[in-house]
């Protein structure tokens, strides 16, 4: 089980069954399972608050069923609650909810009415066509079409007539909209298979007198009805004079199913289209992908207005091959820019081979826009090869040229040529270049293997010049990876001002969590100052923002608080808190609460903390076995007890306890909670743990209270070797009840003054309040093993927090 | 005046060419307005419930040489008046009218494509009445309350052939873009766990405190309230904390982020025209997890916790060869020094809508298909929503992603979907 619904399980045994039980205001989220509806109901049927009973519906909408209709059908003539018994309504299952919706009907007006018809539309039972039929006439425009909409979601064959019959008869704006109701039936028939229906509907549409937008609507379903049929009504939208059919003709094309030659014949329709037109359907011909159509598109590209002409462009970068390419590289090199662009994007696009080689001998040419055009080509399809001539570039006479070469040695380097940027960028330390080379360095980076890439920095930025140095230490930032991160902390503590700034920065936005040991061994050794603050700060971040354990994050708290003398940087530590809430953070968050100046903050953070994680219930609880020896411990016969697997034990399954054993605490205690878990195994059993207790000198035995364990005794309170009583405890056959045979079991001991009681499992056994004013509340506690019996008793987990 | 040279425009749309895969672009000056009645050469657009976000998408309209923004429908007068303000600007002109009824805004037959971005409740109703009245559609996500109004949504898209965009930007954002391919094309091996991120579930059904209601011309509540069930005023709604409210969030909150990363997953599955078949909620305290499965064996992971420090939205697609992460900083991180070597460089951030909404516009023109249509809407909506009725219940469901039901959870499928208060009808 989730632990939400976990939740939910407890609240709901925790709830009682009247009809107001606070529940229904809770922000509790629905459903609730194991809810009954008839205490819902009653909910409905009482004068309760209306956000009760709106929750009810919404319960009900999930679990209700027939029983609770006649309660929610009242409801529907409520303005504010009709909506909510209707969501309720509308998803009861069965006929009955269909029959008391129909019926509703008579009785209700304006909105209430509304919605309940738009509920029986929803619903979609040809039954209540003919309910529904009834408001077809009404004067009420409204009701007119909300039944029209709901008879055509109802959809069936024999909700046509009513809407073809409302349809036609009506005029203006009545016209329009019912109009679009017929729509909705077409829509629905067409789902069903059953398109001859829905195409003639359509067709009723169009002649009709409503606005063309909807006529158009209904061609384009008519269209659909007919898979491949549809073309020929297609293609003549195309072709018709007003430009809504051909967009919607653009429209359903990219909609239509099935294979056909619906690209071969508007390709051979193309040239007798207005340009507009044709360039609409070349973006079509590109999407639809049917490379036949090439050969008639191809030849547009020289002739025609510009726009044209690009068109022709786009739609090659889709469907080209390696025919195109010549086209395509002319256009590049031409002197219409919104050509150029337009082909230097397809050529990058486009998945042709033969397109490196061609544009790498394009960097040859001798005009200034083919060379521009093929270094754009070059870097965007990252052509390796084309480095070398890049590198020539990059000295031209031209500047853009020199520019955009730089730019594509960024695009194209390869791992192995990485040093060779790294060195034109000191080369150009001092150059106008050097902003583009340090992009370009920058986009190479991205792509190279981590480690070797930051090797290569790093080698570099020992004797770089200063401005190079620092876009060094930038870039394996950005690079990242533990190589980077080494060398940017080294560079934080140099002697050098520059460097320590740019590493510091750097650090401070460091993309990785594993980089937090490096940086708190770095603001360790700063001397203080604001390069110790920002590094600090970089740390503290990484716990606010990176992916961690929640352990690593509280330890970067604790490291961080520390180091800190600011409260600047403590408030960082507190909103990690606040982000990040958990126990240990509760813990923290409280030794800040009477730091002057974070008292307030502190003190929300420790709110919203407990808010999630609640009280610890082990606070203040210290342990009474260390889980290793019988430190703090004295026998009876201490020999007789022995420490196994984090838990004391005593006595084994082969041979048999002579006598009874107590395992006595040193200490003495008066006003207590002891809590500790136990596991009895054997035939028979029976043990217990004494408190409130004193030695009998000379005797093995034991005197005072014990709360008792094993077969007929589980949980009770026993009075050893004094009264020799049982004290109290449950009916003996509720004993065994919350006992986990053979397993570990949680024993829980509270003594406050004459007030005992006693939780096995956390179900309360023992309420006792001494009435004897002689018997002593102070004394051990002592583990026991009855004598006389084959068995084994193990204690672990003992702890003990004391009152007063 | 707007310049309108299409050469303008062109530089405009770089930054779309370097991000989209293969942009189409139409001269703004080729086609017609739509059925013939706008100023020849522009897209005239009117907006409904701006206010931060929606100021955000329509700024990346505005400044469009083909959009003319002529107005504004809004139940708050200062949002009115603070929308009108800044489109007037913008035209250098005061011609933006102002609207109290969206339905007067849809009424004027000049203006051809909206941009919604209301609260949940009202998208996918005010999408529905706008396509019904002819006009395109930009809805801000999640786009549908419910698995009911996502599918009803797409049908009325496909009924009255109008062109969707739903506003889950990150699918024309390059670094996203990138992550998806490495997943698609076995860059990865492959795949075996895809991460969406999601934040703090939360399920509320509870109601504010009643406040007296302002006038109807200050705030129109009644209108605010639209399609969702009533409840009395208060002014916390109106002034955006109506999250986490059952009946005007979607899917427990899970759909404000889930409704961009999982649609991420699904397109990096290949799944867009399906669903999941199984969502689990695990037991992680705090965490949120929900687990779910396609049919394939595929493995969907939605969490709130445990990411790289990417920025907000991140997603995570795992191969059995390598991983990549990415969000809305733009960077990406893989595993692999073989993935590295082809990663892109950052464009913008993942919560800029310029290159989806240049997406629409141009697809307004073309009657092309959006990057996020409303096939794509549906799926992934329904598949957020069916994670988070497995959340509410508290177990795992199987979901029939053709059928769109779940499987022998009879309180699951009564989940999908909710009444609409009349008179709101659609």
């Amino acid at each position: 089980m989730t632990a939400r619904a976990l939740t939910i399980t407890v609240v709901v045994a925790l709830f009682l069954p009247v009809p107001c039980d606070g529940i229904l205001f809770a922000q509790q989220t629905l459903p609730l399972p194991g809810r009954d509806s008839q205490s819902l109901i009653q909910v409905l049927e009482s004068d309760r608050p209306k956000v009760e009973k709106a929750k009810a519906c919404q319960q009900l909408a999930i679990a209700g069923d027939a029983a609770a209709v006649p309660a929610l059908v009242a409801l529907l003539s409520d303005d504010q609650l009709s909506t909510h018994a209707r969501s309720a309504l509308e998803n009861i299952p069965g006929d009955s909810a269909d029959q008391a919706l129909r019926s509703a009907c008579g009785s209700l007006e304006g909105n209430n009415l509304l919605g309940v018809i738009l509920s029986l539309g929803k619903r979609q039972r040809s039954e209540s066509i003919m309910t529904l039929a009834k408001y077809l006439d009404s004067e009420d425009q409204a009701v007119c079409i909300a039944a029209a909409r709901a008879i055509g979601q109802i959809g069936t064959t024999e909700a046509v007539p009513w809407v073809e019959r409302a349809l036609t008869g009506a005029t203006g704006e009545r016209q329009l909209e019912l109009g679009k109701a017929a729509l909705i039936c077409a829509q629905r028939l067409t789902e069903q298979g059953e398109n001859k229906y829905a195409r003639s509907l359509c067709q009723t549409i169009i002649k009709t007198d409503v606005p063309e937008k909807i006529k158009l609507s209904a061609a384009y379903q008519a269209i659909l009805t007919q898979g491949e049929d549809g073309d020929a009504e297609l293609l003549k939208m195309f072709t018709a004079d007003d430009q809504g059919s051909f967009e919607m003709a653009l429209y359903a094309a990219r909609r239509r199913r099935g294979e056909t030659s619906l690209s071969i014949e508007l390709a051979s329709m193309l040239k007798s289209l207005k340009p507009e037109r044709q360039i609409l359907t070349l973006a079509l011909l590109a999407d639809l992908g049917d490379q036949r159509v090439l050969p008639s598109i191809l030849p547009l590209v020289t002739t025609g207005p510009l726009d044209l002409r690009v068109a022709v462009i786009h739609s090659i970068s889709k469907l080209g091959d390696r025919t195109c390419i010549p086209v395509l590289l002319q256009a590049a090199g031409s002197s219409e820019q919104p050509l150029v662009e337009a082909a230097v994007e397809a050529a990058i696009c486009m998945d042709v081979d033969q397109m490196d080689d061609a544009a790498i001998k394009m960097l040859n040419s001798d005009n200034t826009q083919s060379i521009l055009s093929a270094i754009e080509i070059v870097a965007g399809r990252k052509i390796e090869k084309a480095t070398k001539q890049l590198g020539q570039l990059r000295e031209n006479s031209n500047e853009p040229i020199r520019k955009r070469a730089v730019y594509a040695l960024g695009q194209v380097a390869s791992a192995d040529q990485l040093d060779q940027l790294v060195a034109l960028m000191i080369e150009k330390n001092d150059d106008e270049l050097f902003p583009d080379v340090q992009l370009a360095l920058k986009s190479a980076c991205l792509r190279m293997p981590q480690d070797d890439c930051a090797r290569t920095l790093s080698a570099a930025l020992e004797t770089a010049p200063e401005k190079s140095k620092i876009s060094l230490l930038e870039q394996l930032a950005f690079v990242g990876g533990p190589v980077a991160l080494q060398t940017v902390v080294s560079a934080a503590i140099s002697k050098d001002d520059a460097m320590q700034d740019a590493a510091t920065r750097v650090l401070g936005e460091w993309l990785t969590a594993d980089a937090a040991p490096n940086i708190l061994e770095l603001a360790r050794s700063l001397p203080g100052g604001k390069y110790r603050t920002r590094v600090l700060r970089g740390y503290i971040r990484i716990a606010r923002q990176l992916s961690m354990t929640m352990d690593e994050r509280m330890e970067v708290c604790r490291n961080a608080l520390a180091l800190a003398d600011r409260n600047e940087e403590r408030l960082l530590v507190l909103d990690v808190l606040r982000r990040y809430r958990c126990r240990e953070g509760l813990l923290i968050a409280e030794s800040l609460a009477n730091e002057k100046g974070l008292t307030g903050r502190a003190k929300s953070v420790i709110q919203r903390i407990k808010e999630d994680v609640g009280e610890d219930p082990e606070a203040g609880f210290v342990p009474l076995f260390d889980g290793r020896t019988l430190a703090g411990w004295k026998g009876g016969d201490l020999n007789f007890w022995r420490v196994e697997e984090g838990a004391i034990a005593g006595g084994d399954l082969v041979n048999k306890v002579k006598q009874n054993e107590f395992l006595r605490t040193i200490r003495q205690y008066s006003d207590f909670e002891l809590r500790l878990q136990f596991k009895l195994t054997g035939d028979k059993t029976n043990a217990g743990v004494q408190f409130r207790t004193a030695e009998i000198p000379g005797d093995h035995e034991v005197s005072g209270y014990q709360a008792d364990l094993g077969e007929g005794w589980w949980g009770c309170l026993y009075d050893e070797s004094r009264r020799r009583k049982m004290l109290a405890g449950p009916s003996a056959d509720e004993r065994e009840k919350p006992v986990r045979m053979g397993q570990w079991n949680d024993y829980r001991i509270l003594c406050e003054g004459k007030h005992i009681q006693i939780w096995l499992n956390e179900i309360k056994t023992v309420d006792y309040t001494e009435p004897d004013p002689g018997i002593s509340q102070t004394g051990i506690i002592a583990l026991q093993v009855h004598g006389n019996l084959t068995m084994e008793a193990r204690y672990r987990n003992l702890r003990i927090k004391e009152l007063r | 005046m707007k310049n309108k040279s299409s050469t303008t425009r062109r530089s405009v749309l770089k930054a779309t060419v370097a991000a989209m895969a293969v942009p189409w672009i139409v001269p703004a000056h080729v086609l017609g307005g739509r059925g013939g009645v706008a100023p020849s050469d522009r897209i005239v657009l009117g907006g409904i419930g701006i206010r931060n976000r929606g100021t955000k998408v329509l700024n990346t309209m505005l400044p469009q040489p083909d959009v003319q923004f002529v107005a504004i429908a809004d139940v708050r007068a200062d949002q009115r008046q603070a929308v009108k303000q800044l489109a007037d600007q913008q035209n250098g002109d005061t011609a933006c009218k102002m609207y109290r009824d969206f339905r007067e805004l849809l009424a004027r037959d000049d203006i051809d494509a909206v941009l919604i971005a209301t609260g949940d409740r009202w998208h996918a109703p005010m999408s529905m009445y706008a396509a019904e009245a002819g006009k395109d559609v930009y809805s801000e996500k999640p786009c549908a309350i419910s698995i009911e109004l996502a599918q009803r949504l797409a049908e009325t898209v496909k009924r009255t052939g109008c062109v969707f965009q739903c506003g889950t930007q990150r699918r024309s954002i390059s670094n996203f873009i990138h992550a998806i391919k490495l997943a698609q094309n076995g860059k990865l091996g492959k795949l075996q766990t895809l991460h969406a991120s999601i934040y703090q579930l939360e399920d509320r059904y509870d109601w504010l405190p009643a406040e007296p209601e302002p006038p109807q011309e200050v705030v129109d509540w009644d209108m605010w309230l639209g399609p969702a069930p009533w409840r009395p005023f208060n002014q916390a709604y109106v002034d955006g904390k109506w999250r986490g409210f059952h009946d005007f969030d979607s899917g427990a909150k899970l759909l404000d982020w889930g409704a961009h990363t999982l649609d991420l997953c699904q397109q990096a599955a290949g799944a867009d025209g399906s669903t999941p078949v199984e969502y689990e909620p695990l037991d992680v305290t705090g965490d949120n997890v929900i687990e779910c499965r396609y049919q394939n064996g595929i493995k969907l992971r939605l969490r709130k916790n445990g990411w790289l420090g990417l920025g907000t939205c991140p997603v995570r697609f795992e191969g059995d060869e390598g991983w990549v992460e990415t969000g809305d900083s733009g960077r990406m991180m893989v595993s692999l020094d073989s993935l590295r070597a082809e990663l892109p460089e950052p464009t913008i951030a993942g919560t800029t809508p310029s290159t989806h909404t240049r997406n629409f516009l141009d697809c307004v023109k073309t009657r092309a298909r959006t990057a996020c249509n409303e096939d794509v809407m549906r799926k992934s909506h329904i598949a957020c929503h069916a994670a988070a009725i497995a959340w509410r219940l508290g177990r795992k469901l199987t979901f029939d992603p053709v059928k769109e039901e779940f499987v022998g959870d009879d309180q699951a499928n009564r989940m999908r979907s909710r009444a609409m208060r009349a008179p709101w009808n659609i």
